[in-house]
């Protein structure tokens, strides 16, 4: 643990003349004095927001070593990072800088009462103590489909202790095969992830019983899994597409029988069709539940030229494609619809409901075509349905256990443009495939190296230092009503059982200040905004 | 002793990089500026503390839903104005004191227009 | 830690860039145009009060983040010569013009803007970006006569203005090349009248008009967008998805209705293309909000030029004039007029103009639509591409592309 003494320095950046000229900056620091400030080290500069003035600034102050800096210019104290690259190379904490927005042509004295509030804010921010935490060397990664194996390989060829969990049995090992060095929990699953980055503390439910594997980050790759004919059929009666003739009630159990199979699946179940009827009316079925991605329509395509052009001699096929919008938006796609429609597959864009009804031994399927502006009634002696939406495409089990938001659609990831794809709520837990709404496999695998590479960089280190700047908590005021633990984003917040209050984990805290918002009992404090420090703003 | 003006909480991500890329600066002087790390932070005694000091109205800009870099902040702060302009509702004073509005860092011409409303009316 | 090159300063070359230099690397990134940001910097945020996660203000902090990154230096106004590789480096020859700034000197003082004696040193500042471009066809010392004004002004020496233009030789472990994309030219759609006609526009430009202001053409009148402008075209040899535009429209649609509700917005499309994954969700508020979706396509646009007592159109009511004038197919195989008071034509996404060049100078395989794959063959040839040059895609989709790039050049992944 570092202790810095209270001291601070002035970086005064006169911008080039903008600001104030060499001459002039006598007048601001002589204004400065006037109301009663003296400051322990001034550094003087013209051009202190460049990488070249910069260079000079931390030099210099490098050896005068201020425990806190102010720095007062142009907008670039805004810039990201400058401060914290100027903290960093001085040594000193990055709670410990402060920057000063000077407005040009507003005069010596108006400079002088702008870094005077930005002093007393300085003034009023404690100097922080450090942390070292231990970084665990071992990654749990959840799911062994292609994107988990993916992410699998990378982190051993890496160097990390991997450990692979999977609610199958079977492992669906790729052509690769698993890589070395792995240890593997089968037909278990993710129970619950406590502690935070470096030092997760994971319990699995295994066949042998509970196990807790310690580990330093997390990345989860597993999706809706397998779904099989018997839960397309259970998802298809639950939507209430699926209807026998005479309505759902009575011969429910028949249902199972009937053609309809995983999109997946078509090609084997058309191919072990009995060869009874001359012509084969084969139906493709997207965008039942949900408006699907472009893989789906991308499978779709390729299935459905195929099945249209690779007919057994003497029996004729007739392909239907039924969708919402023909999604092209990859670049081969257009073509591939262009050679679909050439082999002679239907395609009938629908809108509103999509009813499917037992029919004979087939079913059939009813819609309103919206390019003919009719009513249609395909009858098709085997269906292939895209299980998507049908199905949660994350288990909310996992979700809760692992603290990580889903959005509205189930997905393991929030819907905020600064979540980079493999990124989640919560700091060392990452996500990768379809279970976070990636179901294309190419993006899906480069987001699992990516997912890879992201722990790589947050473990190499081997410790973390963090600066004790996190949200604080009063525990004599705090009464564990666990809002804060609630509403903190980033699954932040705890609860310490001798202090019997709740409290911040410094290596999670991103100190934005949303627990001390929602507290009742106004018992968290922002170390770096206090409510002393912005009430003295409101004045 | 000088006029109260409104105090605009900004948020340091969005609103505080639009005000800082403004084309005319001195609209800035229509309002006070506090900066938050996010709007996330603002509870509903500060608020209520800025009335209480003489300040015409409270407005509170932040980015727009989804957009915060800390996830939901803006979703809490939502919340909090809501519950702020009830309590003022319901202390018989004019709710529209205290408001709030979404622009990302780029939308400095519709910062201007906020600004500008605000100059116009205290006119 | 190695060298990079970079060509192209858009999204996806700065986001590579940042990556690496991150990492420890020191990066040259190049760009024709004067100014770091490529095509980025004429959209719009098109939030309501939520966000609609077209990544435009990411990108503008990424673009920053890069701009002012210790080890990243820009070279601007650049045109690319020849490229050799030996001995596992490749060097690359290229002409850089003059005047030229440092942005890691720049301190924004705008001095060089006032002393330019011909006003051709501009300045474009949104969000945290500030950065001058150059008008080379106006600048006097591009023009063979000396003029340093900008030089001397500039109280950091941040500005090289010695001669017309400066060559370069730069070498580097490996080259990414993020050269982007152009959108297509509207004009060559004669019938729907851009260049022509006013208040037919494209995209891109209504784009930058609503980085202004809350409407387009006047407040609360009739917006009309046309998509499909150049994509799935075989005529135009462009028989692909340009996959952002359905994005793109739909944004601006609701960002309009949003900001003037009398407005009347629609948009006429062929089908409605994904983007991200909550796009259901977004589907879901638009059938229910007000703005209209027509499946047709408008192929030709014609300016009313009537007035009250000129009689009724062809669809039977008075016309008012200015309007514009659309001929709608519909896919029955009819066909309806319709009028609208602005046009927004949804362009398509097609090769950067040098495209072909570069292909040829590094030898890069492109497919039938121009589009690069990946460098010429051998593994290890150290070419790389990212972003809009290799397939129409969105910012977040060119980012996470450029990452992708960077973690191959940096790590050998």
């Amino acid at each position: 643990m570092k202790e810095r003494l209270c001291e601070v320095g002035l970086a005064l950046c006169g911008c080039g003349g903008a600001l104030f000229s060499a001459a002039e900056a006598g007048k601001v620091l002589a204004a400065l004095k006037g109301a009663g400030v003296a400051v322990k080290q001034v550094l003087l500069s013209q051009s202190l927001c460049t990488a070249a003035g910069m260079e000079e600034a931390v030099s210099h102050l490098k050896d005068q070593g201020p425990a806190k800096l102010l720095f007062a210019g142009c907008s670039s104290s805004r810039r990201p990072g400058l401060l914290a690259n100027m903290a960093a190379r001085t040594c000193l904490s990055p709670g410990a800088t402060y920057g000063v927005t000077l407005r040009p042509g507003a005069g010596a004295l108006l400079h002088a009462a702008a870094i005077l509030r930005g002093l007393k804010a300085l003034a009023a921010r404690p100097a922080f103590q450090t942390r070292l935490i231990h970084l665990e060397q071992r990654v749990l990664v959840v799911g062994s489909g292609p994107a988990g194996l993916q992410s699998a390989r990378d982190l051993r060829a890496l160097g990390y202790e991997t450990v692979l969990v999977d609610q199958g049995v079977e492992t669906a090992s790729g052509s690769e095969g698993l890589p070395g060095g792995l240890i593997l929990y089968n037909g278990s699953r993710l129970a619950a992830l406590n502690g935070q980055l470096g030092s997760f503390k994971a319990l699995l439910e295994t066949p042998c019983g509970n196990r807790t594997v310690s580990c330093g980050a997390v990345v989860i790759t597993c999706g809706a899994g397998g779904v099989g004919r018997f839960e397309l059929v259970e998802g298809l009666l639950g939507s209430g597409s699926l209807t026998d003739g005479a309505g759902r009630p009575t011969g429910c159990t028949e249902l199972y029988g009937l053609p309809i199979v995983p999109l997946a699946e078509l090609a084997a179940f058309v191919g072990g069709l009995p060869r009874g009827k001359e012509t084969l009316t084969v139906g493709l079925l997207l965008d039942l539940v949900l408006d699907e991605p472009v893989s789906s329509m991308e499978e779709a395509l390729r299935l459905g030229r195929e099945l249209q052009l690779r007919g057994p001699q003497r029996i004729e096929r007739q392909v239907y494609l039924f969708c919402r919008e023909v999604k092209v938006s990859s670049l081969p796609l257009q073509g591939l619809y262009d050679e679909a429609r050439e082999a002679g597959v239907v395609f009938v864009q629908v809108e509103g409901r999509i009813g499917l009804e037992a029919e004979g031994r087939g079913v059939a399927v009813s819609c309103r075509d919206s390019v003919l502006s009719a009513e249609l009634r395909v009858l098709c002696d085997c269906l292939g349905v895209s299980p998507l939406g049908l199905s949660l495409a994350a288990d909310p089990v996992l979700a809760a256990g692992t603290g990580v938001a889903v959005d509205g659609l189930g997905q393991l990831q929030e819907n905020n443009i600064h979540l980079f794809p493999e990124l989640t709520n919560r700091p060392g837990v990452f996500v990768a495939g379809p279970g976070r709404g990636q179901y294309a496999l190419p993006q899906a695998l480069r987001e699992a190296r990516a997912a890879a590479l992201a722990v790589h960089r947050l473990l190499a280190q081997k410790h973390l230092e963090v600066e004790l700047a996190n949200a604080q908590v009063d525990a004599d005021k705090c009464a564990l009503c666990l809002a804060c633990v609630r509403s903190c984003p980033f699954k932040a917040m705890g609860v310490n059982r001798e202090k019997a209050a709740a409290e911040s984990y410094p290596e999670a805290c991103r100190r934005c200040g949303l627990c001390a918002g929602e507290c009742p009992a106004r018992a968290i404090e922002l170390p770096l905004h206090t409510d002393a420090a912005l009430l003295a703003l409101v004045d | 002793m000088e006029k109260k003006k409104i105090v605009a909480f900004c948020c340091e991500n969005s609103s505080l990089k639009a005000a800082e890329a403004l084309s005319d600066p001195s609209l800035l002087e229509a309002v006070e500026i506090v900066a938050l790390p996010c709007l996330g932070k603002i509870e509903i005694g500060l608020v209520l503390k800025c009335l209480e000091k003489g300040h015409p109205g409270v407005l509170v800009l932040g980015c727009p839903l989804d957009n915060c870099q800390y996830l939901r902040g803006n979703y809490r702060a939502v919340k909090r104005v809501e519950r702020v302009r009830q309590l003022l509702g319901e202390a018989g004073l004019d709710e529209s004191r205290v408001r709030m509005d979404f622009l990302s860092s780029l939308d400095s011409h519709r910062l201007a227009e906020i600004l500008q409303g605000i100059k116009r009316s205290e006119a | 830690m190695s060298r990079f090159l970079i060509i192209g300063a858009g999204i996806s070359g700065c986001s590579a860039a940042y990556e690496l230099a991150q990492e420890g690397h020191e990066i040259e990134v190049l760009d024709c145009a004067s100014a770091v940001g490529g095509k980025v910097l004429s959209y719009c945020c098109k939030a309501t009060t939520a966000c609609s996660r077209c990544g435009v203000c990411v990108a503008h902090t990424r673009l920053s983040e890069a701009l002012y990154h210790p080890r990243i230096h820009f070279s601007l106004g650049v045109s690319v010569e020849e490229a050799t590789r030996s001995y596992g480096e490749i060097t690359v020859r290229v002409r850089r013009a003059n005047p030229s700034i440092d942005y890691r000197r720049c301190i924004r003082c705008n001095a060089c803007l006032r002393a330019c004696p011909t006003g051709c040193i501009g300045v474009y500042s949104r969000a945290e970006l500030v950065q001058y471009p150059v008008d080379y066809s106006r600048c006097l010392l591009h023009q063979g006569k000396p003029c340093a004004a900008c030089s001397r002004a500039c109280p950091t020496a941040a500005i090289t203005a010695g001669s017309p233009s400066t060559d370069l030789d730069l070498s580097a472990a490996a080259v990414l090349i993020a050269s982007g994309h152009q959108p297509y030219d509207a004009r060559r759609k004669l019938r729907l009248g851009y260049g022509r006609i006013p208040n037919v526009l494209t995209a891109v430009e209504a784009e930058m008009i609503l980085s202004r202001q809350s409407f387009l053409g006047r407040p609360g009148g009739s917006v009309a967008f046309v998509q499909c402008v150049g994509s799935r075209d075989p005529k135009e040899g462009r028989n692909y998805c340009s996959s952002v535009c359905c994005a793109y429209a739909l944004r601006l649609a609701r960002l309009l209705k949003h900001r003037s509700p009398e407005a009347e917005v629609t948009v006429y499309t062929i089908d409605l293309q994904n983007f991200d994954k909550a796009f259901s969700l977004l589907r879901e508020e638009l059938v229910s909000s007000s703005i209209h979706f027509i499946r047709g396509v408008p192929y030709s646009v014609e300016q009313v030029m009537g007035d009250l007592s000129r009689g009724a159109s062809a669809a039977g009511s008075p016309v008012l004039q200015g309007k514009l004038r659309l001929r709608v197919e519909s896919p029955q195989g009819g066909e309806s007029v319709v009028e609208h008071d602005t046009v927004v034509l949804s362009v398509g996404m097609g090769p950067a103009a040098g495209s072909a060049r570069l292909a040829e100078i590094f030898g890069l395989e492109a497919d039938v639509f121009g589009f690069f794959s990946r460098g010429s063959g051998e593994a290890g040839s150290g070419i790389v591409t990212a972003g809009t040059c290799r397939e129409p895609q969105s910012i977040t989709d060119s980012m996470a592309s450029a990452r992708a790039a960077a973690l191959e050049m940096g790590r050998g992944l």
